[in-house]
């Protein structure tokens, strides 16, 4: 079963006093329930564009998309499109709307109408998932920029979307909490089926994906598992993107003849491939 | 020449208040001439508090900032003058970020430097090349822009001034692998050139690895290292337990030092990682060409 399904999706930005730009153009995608998904793609590509149109932030200017089934350009099924996809922007700063963390985080289960307790609970949960429950009482401008993040991840996290979009929910965070965030949307994907899409630059952070989306100039242009994907060390680079650290140092070494394989992606990996080269050196 | 200095530099958020918070306490320390420092740290840890005493947009609760040897608050008036020299990128682009077109809101700085119109049309245009954003972009609305390509243009508008000292908070954040390369590549030319002191906030290990000259280490609230950037990668444990991390080739080769298969770990880029490797597998007789 998918729950993003994008036909011949198009999108151009109407400014009055701009010619209309083409954003996205013909997208074909679909994304299964419960997959983990990687958008890469250069600066201005149109991923967040793409992120917008997932939770009918934006509409399509031609073809349609579909989510859970719902046509997100029908005004009956807004509510439900929301309510299935939540989006974590790119800049928290359009995402914080409360002058107290608690309540900024409690905004959006309130919305869908639940019971106080089971705001609570939420709130409570997510704050905690994020590292940000010492800061419940707080006021959201008065934080770091990665404290922000976090918060703008954890409001999300409480409205328990089936479908979860991140759109460079790390940018700002220190090595460890790009870690934690990571570890906990691999859990929510895992534990309770949760579909996720993350856009990210960090490339370490697509390798642990199922699947991995490229966009170049409005269209998807790679689609396929991170070893597939970064093994096309020549073809990122055209799309101004790059590969993990241990897959460039064996992407190096391999055109200076060394039989590495071309689809490492961790350090670990990296050390036993490499500790297999040497032993074949040294029993010939 | 130290160029840059705090003395004892404490600063406190909502003193007095129930969320009363020292965000500094008690930092000395000097940035030379010429040299690429780069801050890291875990959330909170004070790293944007710190460089926003820099350039004045704070002001020191207790102790000192000194631009060339002279306290930057020794005339509030002239404050203005220091952010003109003391160059600073913002960690939220947004942040600065106000006129309603790309090339506007990047002559901004050398208009209010009082150049000519002649020389500010030259800046702009150098700048936009700078951060390699298109000349497409330049009419624009810098709110209609990709995250990227704001944070691109706020880098241009403080290149366009020309300080003296250049501070970026997270400067890469949000930028692709190709744009994150080219600045900084082109600030380290920048720097060398004109022999600018830079100081650069950021969470990438491996770019800081790749640039920076020393690393200073913020932890709450107080100075943690403050060292060469090999000194600081080389206490990987301690970095860990603050919540940071080293460059992933630095990880390889420590691993590889562990089953004692390499003599030494002391990997940061991925050029010193590339040529370890070479050596050996040469020395266990691989052939490499
Ligand atoms: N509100 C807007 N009005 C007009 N053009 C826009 C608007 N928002 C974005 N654009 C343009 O659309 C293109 C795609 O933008 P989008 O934000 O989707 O890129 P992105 O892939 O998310 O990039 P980044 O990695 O920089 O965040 C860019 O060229 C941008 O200038
Ligand atoms: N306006 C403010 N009022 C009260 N506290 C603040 C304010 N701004 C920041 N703080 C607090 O001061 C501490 C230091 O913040 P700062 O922004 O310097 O952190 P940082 O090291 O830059 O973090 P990050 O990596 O997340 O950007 C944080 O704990 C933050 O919550
Ligand atoms: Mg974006
Ligand atoms: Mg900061």
């Amino acid at each position: 079963m998918e729950i993003i399904n994008a036909q011949a999706l198009s999108f151009s930005y109407e400014n009055p006093d701009e010619a209309p730009h083409i954003v996205l153009e013909g997208v074909d995608l679909s994304i299964e329930k419960g997959s983990f998904v990687a958008l890469l793609g250069a600066n201005g590509s149109g991923k967040s564009t793409l992120a917008k149109q997932c939770n009918a932030i934006l509409l399509p200017t031609g073809g349609k998309l579909l989510v859970d089934g719902m046509d997100t350009a029908d005004p009956d099924r807004l509510f439900d499109v929301r309510r299935t996809v939540g989006l974590v922007l790119q800049n928290p700063d359009n995402q914080l709307v409360s002058s107290i963390v608690e309540e900024d985080v409690a905004f959006g289960p309130e919305n869908l109408g639940l019971p106080p307790q089971e705001i609570r609970r939420r709130v409570e949960d997510s704050l905690r998932a994020v590292g940000m429950y010492g800061y419940k009482d707080s006021a959201p401008h008065k934080l770091s920029g990665g404290q922000k993040q976090r918060v703008a991840i954890a409001g999300i996290l409480a409205m328990q979307p089936d479908c979860l979009v991140l759109d460079e929910p790390t940018a700002m965070l220190d090595p460890q909490g790009r870690r934690e965030v990571l570890q906990t949307v691999h859990a929510l994907n895992r534990d309770r089926g949760m579909t996720v899409v993350i856009i990210t630059h960090y490339m370490e952070e697509a390798a642990g994906a199922d699947r991995v989306l490229v966009m170049d100039g409005g269209k998807i242009c790679m689609d396929g598992t991170p070893r597939e994907i970064f093994s096309q060390v020549d073809k990122l680079r055209e799309c101004r993107l790059d590969v993990p650290q241990p897959t460039e140092l064996c992407y190096r070494l391999r055109q200076k003849g060394v039989n590495l394989p071309a689809d490492i992606l961790t350090a670990e990996e990296f050390v036993a491939a490499f500790e297999a080269v040497l032993k074949e050196g040294a029993d010939r | 020449m130290t160029v840059l200095q705090t003395e004892n530099l404490c600063y406190t958020y909502s003193p007095g208040m129930p969320f009363e918070h020292t965000a500094l306490h008690d930092i000395s320390i000097g940035f030379e001439q010429g040299e690429l420092t780069a801050i890291i740290g875990h959330t909170g840890s004070g790293k944007s508090t710190l460089v926003q005493h820099l350039n004045g947009l704070l002001k020191p609760a207790s102790g000192r900032v000194l631009l060339n040897g002279e306290d930057i608050w020794a005339d509030p008036k002239n404050i203005r003058n220091i952010r003109f020299r003391v160059g600073m990128v913002f960690q939220y682009p947004e942040h600065q970020l106000f006129e309603d077109t790309v090339e506007k809101d990047i002559a901004f700085g050398p208009r209010n430097m009082g150049l000519s119109e002649e020389e500010i049309d030259q800046r702009v245009k150098e700048a936009a090349e700078f951060v390699g954003l298109s000349a497409s972009l330049l009419k624009k609305s810098p709110f209609d822009l990709s995250g990227g390509e704001k944070r691109r243009t706020a880098i241009a508008g403080v290149m366009a001034m020309r300080p003296e000292v250049l501070i970026l908070d997270e400067p890469t954040a949000g930028l692709d692998p190709h744009g994150r390369d080219l600045i900084l590549e082109q600030i380290d030319r920048y720097r060398r050139k004109n022999g600018t002191t830079v100081l650069l906030v950021s969470h990438s290990m491996e770019d800081v690895a790749r640039i920076a000259d020393k690393v200073l280490v913020m932890q709450h609230s107080r100075v943690a290292m403050y060292d060469t950037a090999p000194r600081v990668f080389d206490r990987a444990a301690e970095l860990e337990e603050m919540g940071l991390s080293v460059p992933a080739v630095t990880r390889i080769f420590s691993q590889l030092a562990d089953k004692g298969i390499a003599d030494h770990d002391a990997v940061y880029t991925l050029e010193q990682a590339e040529q370890a490797a070479v050596a050996l597998l040469k020395e266990k007789g691989v052939t490499v060409c």
